[in-house]
């Protein structure tokens, strides 16, 4: 028996100390490395794939899917003042702050809703990250086609670019960061540099893709779709140019800056019309579509839309969230500003309204000359107004079978009122929304997020500064004007009239897509601009017949100086000793 | 007087003594076969003395082994043993060998030997319940412990006289006393001897007390069992008769406030799938606090263990205690040792129970009128100033529909329905059946159990709900089976084989239970008509009310999981003293499995609403009302049938070796040495979890005196890099039995002083879900990226970067405790520990974002460091008042208070009233904003105040918040530490029985303080549905008249004042609770020997019967979750016990 058990007990001895191998190495399976993705071309590409995740959408993906526009004086949000929670109404409210961005929604309350922008500081810096160690270790990978590794790399440069862009917009100067940190670098011993010297990092960036042979200047097949390309390395540095020329960026005045911004932008300009760009000859209807990608395509104008992240994302949020009452939907959304709607001229190319005698602005400065009439403001106006917003009794269209008239007067059916279905100031907007539209399922309408009608504003601009109103400053603003079938501006203009005439046409022209808010800011006008933003009250009187009354829509807090630049994120700063905050946070 | 009797026994005449002696040498012979059994505790003796009394002798013996012994001192003061020389003897050789030519005849009793001058003729023979001629009055009855328990071979003797009796098996007696003046003596190893006059009594039942601080007390601990006095660990345990006392259906909910150092939290009731969150000596550790649990020495789930089958529940709480679990044992161990035969007759139990449960509580509603008016309020709040005429904004019910609600007299549009009512039965059964068997002979015992469960849930089910069954129900079978075998004569190879199991069915509507008690809760209100349309479809609200809670329940379908359980250990024990005396070695192997087998049975259905239009009245002059299909894609549909499973193992196999041996009868050397091996595949986990490890325990005891133990182990886990997986977690602990003192050993008053004391470290590996955190973990995803032309569309996830130097938690742990026993009826122990966690995994959050890569995907670092520190008190009393009466009671107060020292937490800047939202607070602590006192009156009153509430309007009727750091904007620099955390600090419990005669009666007062968490909004607040409190919310009118307000202003949308984390909604969750309440009856005997049987019992019981807290609202339970939960149980339950 003691034998037997002796047995037993040195069997089982034998069995553990036969496994010889340490039952605890387990080898996870499907874990890759950094490196195993870069030996890999397949997996290398697809790196650079997930690149593009870390770009916010852009467009209607603001918080509850409102656009950029209220957060300027082109537009009123409709959820101020009845819903507080909102970000415009925070916008609105002053309650930006270092810890508190309510432009940042998502990033201020940890959400990470993947279909809704924000996070604007941390998915810049993350698609920085991206690129840097897609270009630290793509020399190594091995493709079969060398000219798609070079495609590739420029598509990258672009990627990095465009981070840098949209980051130092809010933020302000950065650290330039072209390789990927080590795991113990000093963040501690990092300082901040000049927003030039992230502009010249993107001009680089974009140089170095402008001249790879293999980078396409245009995409021409639906699978490629999004991607970037040339043209839009011209876009980027076109606007990084224009910014790092003017004020805000430029305090000391370096006139060299605007002559580069000039530059660039004509070269940009002769490169891509002579790659085949052209403005598209119908103002209204080029925001009803998509590009269409072929080598022949109808839209010739687009440089950059905002690939749709849901099936006609942008088109049904148009029509839900900026919506016309009596049609439906969930808001009112965005509302067009009287001050936008005093910007546009007249058909005859007459500046209606030359200012405002009243800090509130309900006393217009009218310019008799043009034969603007305040009680038929609406008549004879340029006819980018026509496709921009929607006022009371504008013909929508037939609904039904029936023809129908915007009834935002007082007691009509889309009137006043402060429920946020309604307008808070007698407007509503119509750019991007086809009235054919009836349904929210069927536009295909995608947010444009760089065009060719912006770079030649961005040319004229930086020539006027850099050389004054020579002809071809003339040329660029009366090409974007003769689109639309407006007279070109009149001769003899001085410098300073010139500037006037040019912001007001890229506040026209750009209406509603995003560009706004930055060119206040870098203008350093937002003072002027932000206090409050107006309307319109029209009471029916008679049968197609209404009394008009200006009205304050809203007031704000956010024009102070300090709302020029973003505050850095509070919990950056904490980390970051040599960092200076943004002036007045 | 004439001398001590070991076992405290009262000295007696001498004459008696030869009576005694006479009876026990005919019950020697009767109980030889005993002597066999007895043989399991043989130990090894080597004793070489010359001429020394018999007492030495014994005295010897008696340090050497676990044998006592009981003799009268005066009987054999004079008897010397000449010469006695063996080595490796057992027990009985060295006492037949000493005895021999002596008259002197021992008998083993357990673990007692009575020893007895043999008489010089022979008396006539005694058994069990026969009667002596000379002896006239026949008295019988039952001895039990404080527990209820039959005790057996308890011993009964006339004082005075040399005859007596043992109790049998099931604690019974029959002894012939010669008058009434006759006392009898009952006496018990380890229990105190107890005198009672017979006067004209012919039954005696009684319980014995053990002894305070009894050298016999044995207690479990890691890994094998322990004598009470040598333990120098903070350890506490509860034996199964309290355990039973609670009906409830899950196990670990019987633990609260039963165990010092344990909070049980009670999360949800859910039949099935109940939640019950435990903790040791509150938590330490940003990650994972649970500790682990042992059945029998394997890691196992504790909660489907039937309570009938548990021995007894021991939790761990030092490091000495928990070291031999190594890299897992810093949060704490709880051991549950389930019950083995004992040879014997068999024993056969049954027990039956019937209860009845219910919620604990419910939200109180209010009627349709008040709801509608409440609704009216909150518009009228939102909207002040606005135009009555107004054609878009009017109040969401009119002055007629109000009316409508007020007369009920036309419920199909202006309905006042209670879907609580509707949906929820106010109490349903649950039943339990019990049978065990328990008995051996010689070379086999055997403890089987086998159960039924069947547990009703709450859902009250439409009687057209025919072709499936959506209740609520939980249906567990389970049995066990524990064997133990002696494989040879000598007893020196034994085997055993545990295998237990459950199956069991949980059944239930197919909608997600949180889902139904929001709806019903806050989504769903009373002016909302009856479940269905007239053409029997199912209704819905508009808006937020668009799901129906009743057709979640009865038009869902249903779903159902069958699990089983089977778990099973063998192992072989060999006593090698052949070897070496004191050797013994141990190997166990054990499997266990579970499958889920979770069967979906979904349906859909049309979903209407109703559309009452009160300017069209219909043909009876009542508004018309009509129904319209909404949510089109919704058809009715059949039963549509999916399934899934998930199966888990287990395989551990545990090798131990032994060693325990007196030196010199005062040097006691214990050792231990266990190697174990161990796979775990989980559900849903590709991968095995696995551990490998040793431990080690050696100790040393000085004359049951001082004691110094070491414990360490020394194992690793696979979640750790190649070489820097193993540690050594060691601990060194002792103790000092003051009252074995010469000094003390004599007092009356100290029956027992001991302090002890511990520190070591010990390890957690439970890092979260996430495994092999030491390695990157970055994955392609295939398809779905940003462009389907780069790669084939797919994308390169960086889950995260990995941390090459992760390691485990490091706990280290310091106990001091002192126990003190005092009249033999008072204990008192007090444990304080200290315990400082280091090496907490957590994610770096002093990363800039400039990194670019979220800090979530860094992999985290052994940075984090928790302090924890408290203590525990337990006081226990028990005692015999007199022969009907005896009373017991235990109570625990417990304390354990963290702090997080470092959790490389994001300092903010000065002008945050509170620089850090964990570091320097309790983990887990709540952060708000405090009230600076009443609301605001108007808006002036705001004005004046001119604080910016920053994503809200003020209005009259808000909370006013604090503006602590004064910038005069509230926002979350403004936020204070509110209240605790959601896991008490200071916990305790009150366990009261009282037996008197056949009656027993016992109670468990059971509570927490210094908790507190929010209870979310969902039916708390205003925005989603009204209650009670809620006709008291403040407006301008009720405050004017002066009326109490226990609300801020409703609103249709929140306000300021409606967020969870305020003063006001922030919780107080402390609570006592009248947690189990029993009394039972003991059927008397002669009745219960009429149909066989030796005992019958039957009780009530009860279990969360009352609650007295300061919650706010009175809607929820204290202890759950939060509003959503499933509401925790209460229970009224019967029950009937049968021994035979």
């Amino acid at each position: 028996m003691k034998h037997l058990i002796l047995n037993i007990l040195l069997l089982a001895a034998l069995i553990t100390s036969s496994c010889k191998k340490d039952p605890l190495d387990i080898m996870p399976d499907g874990r890759l490395t950094l490196d195993q993705v870069f030996e890999d071309e397949m997996m290398a590409s697809e790196y650079l794939n997930t690149i593009y995740g870390n770009m916010n959408h852009y467009g209607t993906a603001y918080d509850y899917w409102t656009m950029l526009a209220g957060y300027s004086d082109e537009a009123h949000d409709n959820d101020f003042p009845q819903d507080m929670g909102r970000a415009p109404s925070r916008w609105y409210n002053g309650e930006l702050r270092p810890n508190w961005n309510p432009m940042d929604i998502p990033g201020s309350v940890g959400s990470t809703d993947p279909a809704s922008n924000g996070h604007y500081y941390r998915k810049n810096w993350q698609g920085i990250r991206q690129t840097n160690i897609f270009l630290a270790n793509i020399d190594k990978t091995v493709y079969a086609n060398p000219a798609t590794k070079a495609r590739l790399i420029a598509e990258a440069k672009v990627l990095r670019a465009f981070f840098y862009l949209e980051l130092i917009k809010m933020y302000g100067g950065m650290p330039v960061v072209d390789k990927p940190f080590t795991e113990d670098f000093k963040f501690e011993s990092l300082s901040r540099q000049s927003f030039t010297a992230c502009v010249d990092f993107i001009k680089l960036n974009c140089d170095e893709a402008i001249g790879e042979s293999n980078f396409p200047v245009r995409i021409v097949t639906e699978p490629e779709r999004g991607r970037f390309t040339k043209a839009v390395a011209h876009s980027i540095r076109s606007q990084a140019l224009l910014f790092s020329a003017s004020p805000l960026w430029n305090p000391e005045g370096d006139e060299s800056r605007w002559a580069l911004a000039a530059e660039d932008a004509k070269q940009s300009l002769e490169a891509l019309t002579g790659a085949g760009y052209q403005l598209y000859p119908e103002y209204e209807a080029y925001f009803y579509g998509r590009s269409d990608l072929s080598p022949n395509p109808g839209d010739r104008e687009t440089i950059y839309e905002i690939k749709p992240y849901r099936a006609h994302e942008f088109s049904h949020l148009m029509f839900r969230m900026h919506a016309i009452p009596t049609l439906g939907g969930d808001k009112a959304g965005v509302s067009p500003s009287q001050e936008l709607v005093d910007a546009y001229d007249m058909a005859n190319g007459e500046v209606p309204i030359l200012g405002y005698t009243d800090e509130d602005r309900l006393h217009p400065i009218i310019n008799t000359a043009s034969g603007y009439d305040e009680a038929n403001p609406y008549l004879n106006r340029d006819p980018r107004f026509y496709a921009t917003v929607w006022y009371n009794n504008a013909f929508y269209g037939e609904i039904n079978g029936q023809p129908y008239r915007i009834q935002s007067y007082m007691g009509g059916a889309d009137g006043i009122s402060n429920i946020s279905q309604r307008t808070k100031n007698g407007y509503y907007l119509r750019k991007f929304r086809n009235p054919a539209q009836l349904d929210p399922n069927t536009g295909t309408a995608l947010f444009k997020k760089y065009r060719l009608g912006e770079i030649y504003l961005n040319y004229a601009e930086a020539a006027n500064e850099a050389y004054g109103p020579i002809a071809e400053v003339y040329n660029a603003v009366n090409t974007i004007r003769n689109r639309v079938h407006m007279p070109g501006l009149p001769e003899g203009l001085t410098k300073e009239q010139m500037r006037e005439r040019i912001r007001r046409e890229r506040r026209v022209e750009l209406a509603f897509e995003e560009y706004r808010i930055w060119d206040v800011r870098r203008w350093e006008i937002l003072s002027q601009t932000d206090k409050l933003t107006t309307g319109m009250e029209w009471t029916k009187v008679g049968e197609d017949d209404f009394v008009g009354k200006r009205i304050v829509a809203g007031r704000r807090k956010s024009w102070t100086d300090n709302h020029l630049i973003i505050p850095i994120p509070l919990t950056e700063l904490i980390l970051m000793p040599l960092w200076e905050q943004n002036p007045g946070w | 007087m004439i001398s001590k009797l070991k076992g405290k026994h009262a000295a007696r005449p001498w004459y008696s003594c030869i009576v005694l002696a006479m009876k026990l040498t005919v019950i020697l012979l009767v109980a030889a076969v005993l002597q066999v059994s007895a043989k399991s505790y043989s130990q090894q003796l080597t004793i070489n003395e010359k001429d020394i009394t018999v007492t030495h002798l014994l005295q010897l013996i008696e340090k050497q082994t676990s044998y006592h012994f009981l003799y009268d001192n005066l009987q054999l003061k004079d008897i010397r043993i000449k010469n006695i020389a063996v080595s490796n003897a057992s027990v009985e050789q060295v006492l037949n060998m000493s005895f021999k030519g002596l008259p002197l005849s021992y008998k083993i009793v357990r673990k007692t030997i009575v020893v007895k001058r043999n008489a010089e003729i022979a008396a006539p023979v005694l058994t069990v319940g026969t009667e002596p001629l000379s002896q006239n009055i026949i008295i019988s009855g039952l001895v039990m412990n404080p527990e209820g328990e039959p005790l057996e071979n308890v011993s009964v003797v006339v004082k005075g006289n040399a005859g007596g009796t043992t109790t049998g098996a099931n604690g019974t007696f029959s002894i012939a006393v010669p008058n009434e003046k006759a006392v009898l003596v009952f006496s018990y190893v380890g229990y105190d001897d107890q005198e009672i006059v017979v006067g004209d009594q012919k039954t005696i039942n009684l319980v014995l007390n053990p002894a305070a601080g009894s050298l016999e007390d044995v207690v479990v601990v890691a890994y094998g069992k322990q004598k009470k006095i040598t333990v120098t660990g903070a350890i506490s345990s509860i034996q199964t008769k309290e355990i039973k006392q609670s009906p409830a259906a899950n196990l670990a909910v019987t633990l609260a406030g039963r165990l010092p150092g344990l909070t049980a939290l009670q999360r949800s009731g859910e039949p099935g799938r109940d939640q019950t969150a435990l903790f040791l000596r509150g938590t330490g550790t940003l990650n994972g606090t649970a500790p682990i649990i042992l059945v029998d020495g394997v890691e196992r789930e504790m909660t489907y263990i039937d309570p009938n089958e548990v021995e007894n529940v021991t939790i761990l709480k030092d490091a000495s205690s928990t070291a031999l679990f190594g890299v897992r044992g810093a949060n704490g161990v709880i051991l549950v040792t389930t019950k083995r035969g004992v040879s014997g007759k068999p024993s056969i139990g049954f027990t039956y129970e019937y209860g009845l449960q219910g919620f604990t509580r419910s939200p109180t509603m209010v009627n349709s009128y008040d709801w509608a008016r409440l609704k009216n309020e909150a518009w009228a709040n939102d909207n002040p100033n606005v135009d009555p005429n107004d054609p878009v904004n009017q109040p969401p019910y009119s002055e007629y529909a109000l009316d409508r609600f007020m007369f009920q007299e036309y419920p199909e549009a202006y309905a006042n329905t209670n879907w609580q009512e509707m949906l929820f039965n106010d109490y349903v059964a649950q039943k339990r059946y019990n049978l065990n068997l328990s008995g051996g002979s010689e070379y086999v015992q055997y403890f089987v159990n086998v159960g039924f469960l069947d547990q009703g849930g709450q859902w009250k089910i439409d009687p057209g709900v025919k072709d499936y069954d959506p209740s609520g129900f939980l249906k567990r079978y389970n049995f066990r089976s524990n064997i133990d075998a002696k494989l040879n004569k000598a007893g020196t190879l034994s085997t055993f084989l545990n295998a237990a199991g459950y199956f069991e069915k949980v059944n239930s509507p197919n909608a997600n239970t949180d889902e139904i008690f929001r709806r019903t809760y806050a989504f769903f209100p009373v002016v909302l008509p009856g479940p269905l349309t007239p053409n029997g479809e199912v209704l819905i609200g508009a808006g937020n009310y668009n799901e129906s809670p009743w057709a979640m329940i009865n038009r869902s379908g249903y779903r159902q999981e069958t699990r089983n359980n089977i778990t099973a250990s063998w192992g072989l024990k060999q006593d090698f003293g052949f070897l070496t005396e004191g050797l013994s070695a141990k190997f166990m192997a054990s499997f266990d499995t579970r499958t889920i087998y979770s069967l979906t049975a979904g349906k859909n259905y049309q979903r209407w609403i109703q559309i009452i239009d009160p300017n069209t009245p219909n043909h009876e002059g009542m508004d018309s009302v009509q129904y319209t299909r909404v949510l089109l894609d919704a058809e009715n549909t059949p039963l549509n049938i999916g399934s899934g499973s998930n199966f888990q193992s287990f395989f551990n196999f545990q090798f131990s070796a032994d060693y325990h041996r007196v030196f010199k009868q005062k040097h006691a050397f214990t050792g231990m040495l266990l190697a174990q091996d161990e796979t775990r595949v989980l559900p849903n986990d590709r991968l095995p979890y696995n551990l490998r490890g040793i431990a080690f325990r050696a100790s040393y005891g000085y004359d049951n005196r001082y004691f110094v133990e070491f414990n360490a182990g020394y194992n690793g886990s696979e979640q750790f890099i190649k070489g820097k997986r193993y540690g050594l977690f060691p601990t060194i602990s002792g103790g000092w039995v003051i009252s074995n003192e010469k000094f003390l050993n004599e007092s009356d008053l100290i029956s027992l002083l001991k302090i002890r004391a511990s520190y070591g470290k010990v390890g957690s590996d439970r890092l979260g879900s996430r495994r092999f955190l030491y390695m990157d973990d970055i994955q392609r995803v295939a398809g779905g990226g940003f462009s389907s032309s780069l790669g084939r569309g797919g994308t390169i996830a960086e889950n995260y970067i990995g941390n090459p130097n992760i390691q485990w938690e490091v706990a280290k742990k310091a106990n001091i405790g002192f126990e003190l026993g005092l009249f033999n009826e008072l204990t008192l122990t007090v444990d304080v520990f200290k315990e400082r966690r280091n090496n907490i995994l957590i994610n770096r959050q002093n990363i800039p974002m400039v990194y670019g890569i979220q800090t979530s995907r860094l992999g985290p670092v052994n940075m984090g460091i928790v302090e924890n520190k408290g203590y525990e008190i337990e006081l226990n009393y028990r005692k015999a008042i007199n022969k009907d009466l005896s009373v017991l009671s235990k109570l625990n107060f417990n304390f354990a208070r963290n702090k997080v020292l470092f959790s490389d937490e994001l300092q903010y800047p000065g002008d945050y009233a509170y620089q850090y939202r964990q570091t320097g607070y309790r983990l887990g602590q709540v952060f708000g904003y405090k009230l600076s006192g009443g609301y605001y009156s108007s808006y002036d009153e705001i004005a004046a105040e001119g604080l910016n509430y920053v994503g809200f309007t003020v209005k009259p009727g808000d909370f006013k918040y604090a503006d602590i750091n004064n910038d005069k904007i509230i926002d979350e620099r403004d936020q204070v530490p509110i209240g605790y955390s959601a896991i008490p600090e200071y916990t305790f419990g009150g366990a009261f029985s009282i037996t008197y005669k056949n009656f027993d009666v016992s109670f468990l007062l059971q509570g927490n303080v210094n908790v507190s968490q929010p209870l979310s909004g969902y039916g708390t607040t205003g925005i989603s549905d009204f209650r009670q409190r809620h006709l008291h919310a403040w407006t301008a009118e009720r405050a004017a008249k002066g009326e109490k307000i226990l609300y801020p202003r409703l609103s249709l949308g929140g306000s300021v004042s409606e967020q969870d984390f305020n003063e006001f909604f922030i919780e107080d969750r402390s609570f006592i609770r009248l947690k189990n309440a029993e009394i039972g009856y003991r059927l008397p005997t002669k009745l219960v020997r009429k149909i066989g049987s030796n005992e019958v019992r039957i009780y009530a019981n009860g279990f969360n019967l009352i609650t007295w807290d300061k919650m706010r609202t009175k809607d929820f339970d204290p202890e759950v979750n939060n509003s959503l939960s499933y509401p925790v149980y209460q229970v009224f339950n019967t029950g009937v016990n049968i021994t035979f």
